[in-house]
């Protein structure tokens, strides 16, 4: 079984392809899980999918039984080229819109999250190619939750014996006791 | 001889040797054909996490025999008579000792 981060990035590239030919955004099926590079010219405009950090909220300690609640950084990053009288700016918001409205059409990806909301998104532009390129770096929180790995141990705890005291001086043969059975089930 | 004189030689040897024919237009659409030494070496651009693998187009001329000083004419143009293709100069690093190159994009 794979890692739930793989199930996300696997479901995040999906939504944001779309099935051929209605591709979703400008760079169709050029939409790649991973963070090697360097993206090759020829490919533009293309986008590169991937985590970046994984955070567990601390009141995963107080579940039971043990259930991590995560949140996922995922980074969706996409790259344009323009010839150099273009309006470069507009051609990088045209793809931010096609990148929210993707993943906005399920903030689930297919159910392998709880939720995802857009958290930040940064811009980067470079002359030193052959054509004028610009970047666009969109950051989503994507949050999911994920068990113990391991079956968890047998609960023996299934008969209590249960004591009650009214006040400290209370005579031991004058408490109320009680047997609890059938915890377990 | 002196250095100026040897680097003009040199210069003139290294423009025989590695030079072609192009065609420099200024912003005011002056057009003159030239000698340039083209180079377009891979280049890495920093852009984004991952970086763009690209070309880095550009030229060495003589800003004697421009129409125009590349260094202020943020609009001309070069064509280069082997391939056709026309570049626009983005930016112009003149030497000091009368050479120039240009760093292109392409315009199409």
């Amino acid at each position: 079984m794979s890692h739930e981060r793989t199930l996300i990035r696997n479901a995040v590239v999906a939504q944001l392809t779309g099935v051929s030919p209605t591709f979703r955004t400008a760079c169709g099926n050029r939409i790649y899980k991973t963070r090697m590079g360097p993206v090759r010219e020829h490919l533009l405009p293309c986008i590169c999918v991937y985590v970046t950090s994984d955070d567990v909220d601390p009141r995963s300690k107080l579940n039971g039984p043990r259930e991590l609640i995560r949140t996922a950084s995922v980074v969706v990053e996409g790259w344009v080229a323009a010839i150099p009288s273009a309006d470069i700016d507009a051609s990088l918001d045209d793809l931010g819109l096609q990148i929210e409205t993707a993943m906005d059409l399920d903030v689930t990806f297919d159910k392998n999250a709880s939720d995802s909301i857009l958290t930040a998104t940064s811009f980067g532009f470079a002359p030193e190619g052959s054509r004028p390129m610009a970047c666009i770096h969109m950051e989503y929180d994507v949050d999911y939750f994920t068990g113990l790995r391991v079956a968890e141990p047998v609960d023996i705890f299934d008969v209590a014996g249960v004591t009650y005291k009214l006040s400290p001086t209370q005579p031991d043969a004058d408490r109320l006791k009680s047997l609890v059975e059938d915890i377990h089930e | 001889m002196s250095f100026a004189n040897l680097l003009t030689v040199s210069d003139r040897l290294i423009r025989v040797s590695l030079g072609e024919s192009v065609v420099y237009t200024s912003g005011t659409g002056v057009a003159v054909t030239v000698v340039g030494i083209f180079d377009e070496p891979d280049v890495t651009v920093d852009l984004g996490t991952l970086g763009v693998a690209s070309q880095g187009p550009r030229v060495a001329l003589t800003v004697a025999d421009l129409s125009s000083d590349p260094d202020t004419d943020s609009a001309s143009t070069v064509t280069r008579t082997l391939t056709g293709k026309t570049y626009i100069a983005h930016d112009a690093k003149p030497d000091g000792m009368g050479m120039v190159v240009l760093f292109l994009h392409e315009t199409t």
